[in-house]
């Protein structure tokens, strides 16, 4: 029964992104003075993609890529049955461990290693610059990750008095979330907030740090050698990696808890839209794109030392 | 239901080959806000495996003709290719020179000609947009050159 | 440029609303003095070929070589609208569009002109001349009708050669012979 809901709830997550893309391009759009496309324009994109028909080049290993994809539908669907649902009475989770937090962050991790796979898989020299500035952007970025979700989850263990097996678990910041009105008024977790709102560019790709694909550069980066229903899919894995990005910093720190589901859902879809303003469509719409070592130095230093002094504090 | 027409999203390649850069400026400046190609769904893309429309400009010089023919070749079908200026379609102010290795249409079929040296950017619009005809007819498979009618906006107005 | 700088550009641009201009849904604008496509009008051409000499990319064909007719043809396809052909044109012949921008076909042999001049008889000789233009007309009788056009189209020849007298019993002769309406 809840396996049912919750794969009518990752098709509905599905179709919100897509339409989150479009919405997201309607608004830079607005945002530069011009109409734009219509909001359901990556809907469309989407369909397209899959009555393409190309040739692969025959230095290229689709086996390498398929399988990258196969990985990244997996990654995606793990992510979602860790992530909270909106259900009666609150949010539940489909899958629950003492370590979710842990894995949802490999889940990333491993999103950006199917990148860097489809870009070695491709063979060819823009897709191979792509993967290496992706393994770039990735070394530069996983450690401030890694270190406030760690902070996060010790700051979690302080505060409910749970036990300290279930560190690291996201049914931990569930409970917490019933003790506090909200989250952020603890200092630990706004700055951990803050700072994951900072990663998120280069974790979703956005345009700041979208080096590993940058289209004026490396003619698409890792996807180069991608097309047609192979691309598709791959449009399909960016943008769920951004509804779960947007999905996860809602629901760990905002979504206010209601008994309504219906006002739970509709206040998890309007939140993650929220999200995607802030981490994607803004920084897109201002700013051009960095190039990989200013992107590695802002990682390294900004959020990085960010994150040190995070985990220091919430260890004291 | 346009959220299903495949000819609603148009992903173009913008191939130079060997045009002096004012056609390219100009596909440029369809794409800037005042022209706002986008709203028709209109995206540019980096990677000619992505493209459904090849958007070309220049004369085909003898050393780009090799790369031109294969970045041409990589285009997934259905593909339309629009040629943008005249040095394009017949060689232009470069016709018969010694590094021209013909003009477009003598290499590969081509579906749409925008004339001008360079032509407004309302022009290569048009173009597209004649061009997402042209790839609607190719799904369904009654593609013929002569039946391509003129759309209402694609008139010589 | 500072993040305040930016968002204030944003704002503005939010409450301007967009900047796009009105093109499929309104006819094209063009600027004043927009160079179009030249269009050719036989009647006043002359034959001097100067617009072929300047044509920059050579667009312009001209062969008279060709039966009895002055083969003249514009391949839109060359063509860079520079209009130095109109500027070259000693009798008007050239003029050029200046109101529409778009040139878009999917054909591009379609985007040619072809016209051309016939050769007429001159009346005293029966020697075969290239019809005189419109404008030589005008400016030698002050009207272009059939008869100034027959008494315009003496050939070199007997202008040099023949007395007054005897083109104007010629033309009066061959306005009597094929019936040309007087004026
Ligand atoms: S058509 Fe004219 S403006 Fe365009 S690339 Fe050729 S020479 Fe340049
Ligand atoms: S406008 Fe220029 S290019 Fe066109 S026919 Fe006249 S002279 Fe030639
Ligand atoms: S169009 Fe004008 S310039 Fe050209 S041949 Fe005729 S009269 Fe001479």
């Amino acid at each position: 029964m809840i396996i049912g809901v919750w794969v009518l709830w990752l098709i509905a997550l599905f179709i919100w992104s897509l339409l989150i893309g479009g919405i997201d391009r309607k608004i830079v759009a607005h945002l530069q003075g011009r109409y734009g496309p219509p909001f359901w324009q990556d809907i469309t994109d989407f369909l397209k993609l899959f009555r393409k028909r190309g040739k692969t080049a025959t230095r290229s290993s689709s086996i390498v890529s398929d399988v990258a994809l196969i990985v990244g539908i997996i990654a995606v669907v793990v992510g979602l049955s860790i992530l909270p649902m909106p259900t009666v009475g609150g949010y539940t989770q489909l899958l629950s461990t003492s370590g979710d937090l842990i894995i949802l962050a490999y889940v990333f991790a491993l999103l950006a290693i199917v990148y860097v796979l489809i870009g070695f898989g491709g063979k060819s020299p823009y897709t191979m610059v792509g993967a290496s500035r992706e393994v770039s952007m990735l070394l530069s970025y996983e450690i401030p990750f890694i270190l406030v979700i760690v902070a996060m989850g010790y700051r979690a263990i302080l505060l409910t008095g749970l036990p300290v097996s279930t560190i690291f678990s996201i049914a931990g910041f569930l409970v917490l979330k019933q003790k506090m009105a909200l989250l952020l008024l603890d200092p630990i977790f706004l700055g951990s907030f803050l700072v994951l709102l900072i990663l998120g560019p280069a974790i979703v790709g956005a345009v700041p740090f979208d080096i590993p694909e940058a289209e004026t550069e490396i003619v698409d980066g890792y996807g180069a050698e991608m097309h047609g229903p192979r691309l598709g899919v791959l449009f399909g894995i960016k943008h769920m990696k951004l509804l779960l990005y947007a999905y996860f910093l809602w629901t760990i720190f905002l979504s206010p808890v209601t008994s309504n589901i219906w006002l739970n859902i509709i206040m998890t879809l309007l939140g993650t839209l929220l999200m995607v303003l802030v981490i994607y469509t803004v920084p897109r719409a201002v700013s051009g794109r960095f190039r990989v070592e200013q992107g590695a130095k802002f990682y390294l230093l900004g959020p990085g030392l960010a994150s040190i002094v995070l985990l220091l504090l919430s260890l004291i | 239901m346009d959220i299903l027409k495949p000819e609603k999203s148009l992903w173009i390649y913008h191939l130079n080959t060997g045009s002096c850069n004012g056609c390219d400026i100009e596909i440029l400046a369809a794409l800037t806000p005042k022209y706002d190609a986008e709203r028709f769904g209109v995206k540019l893309v980096g990677s000619p495996r992505h493209a459904d429309i090849v958007v070309a400009t220049g004369p085909v010089t003898a050393v780009a003709k090799e790369s031109v023919l294969r970045v041409i070749d990589q285009v997934p079908d259905p593909k339309a290719i629009v040629v943008v200026g005249v040095c394009g379609i017949t060689g232009g102010v470069f016709r018969g020179g010694y590094s021209v290795a013909g003009p477009l249409d003598t290499l590969v079929p081509v579906d749409v000609y925008v004339f001008g040296c360079p032509p407004k950017p309302e022009g290569i619009m048009v173009g597209i947009l004649k061009a997402a005809e042209v790839l609607e007819l190719k799904r369904k498979g009654n593609y013929h050159k002569e039946v391509v009618k003129i759309s209402e906006h694609g008139e010589t107005i | 440029m500072p993040f305040g700088e930016i968002f204030g550009k944003l704002v503005d641009t939010l409450i301007g609303g967009p900047v796009v201009k009105p093109f499929p849904k309104e006819p094209v604008k063009v600027p004043p003095k927009w160079r179009g496509k030249p269009q050719y009008d036989s009647e006043d051409c002359t034959g001097c070929r100067q617009c072929e000499r300047v044509c920059p990319p050579s667009a312009i064909t001209i062969d008279d070589k060709k039966g009895d007719f002055f083969h003249y043809e514009i391949d839109y396809g060359v063509c860079i609208y520079c209009w130095y052909c109109i500027d070259a044109c000693p009798t008007t012949a050239l003029s050029g569009d200046d109101k529409s921008g778009l040139y878009v076909d999917t054909d591009r042999t379609k985007e040619k002109l072809n016209d051309g001049v016939p050769y007429v008889e001159c009346p005293v000789c029966g020697s075969k001349i290239l019809r005189p233009a419109r404008t030589l007309v005008v400016r030698q009788f002050k009207k272009y009708t059939p008869e100034t056009l027959v008494r315009a189209s003496v050939c070199p020849k007997c202008r040099r050669e023949k007395t007054p007298e005897e083109i104007e019993a010629g033309i009066e002769k061959y306005i009597e012979e094929h019936a040309v309406p007087r004026d």
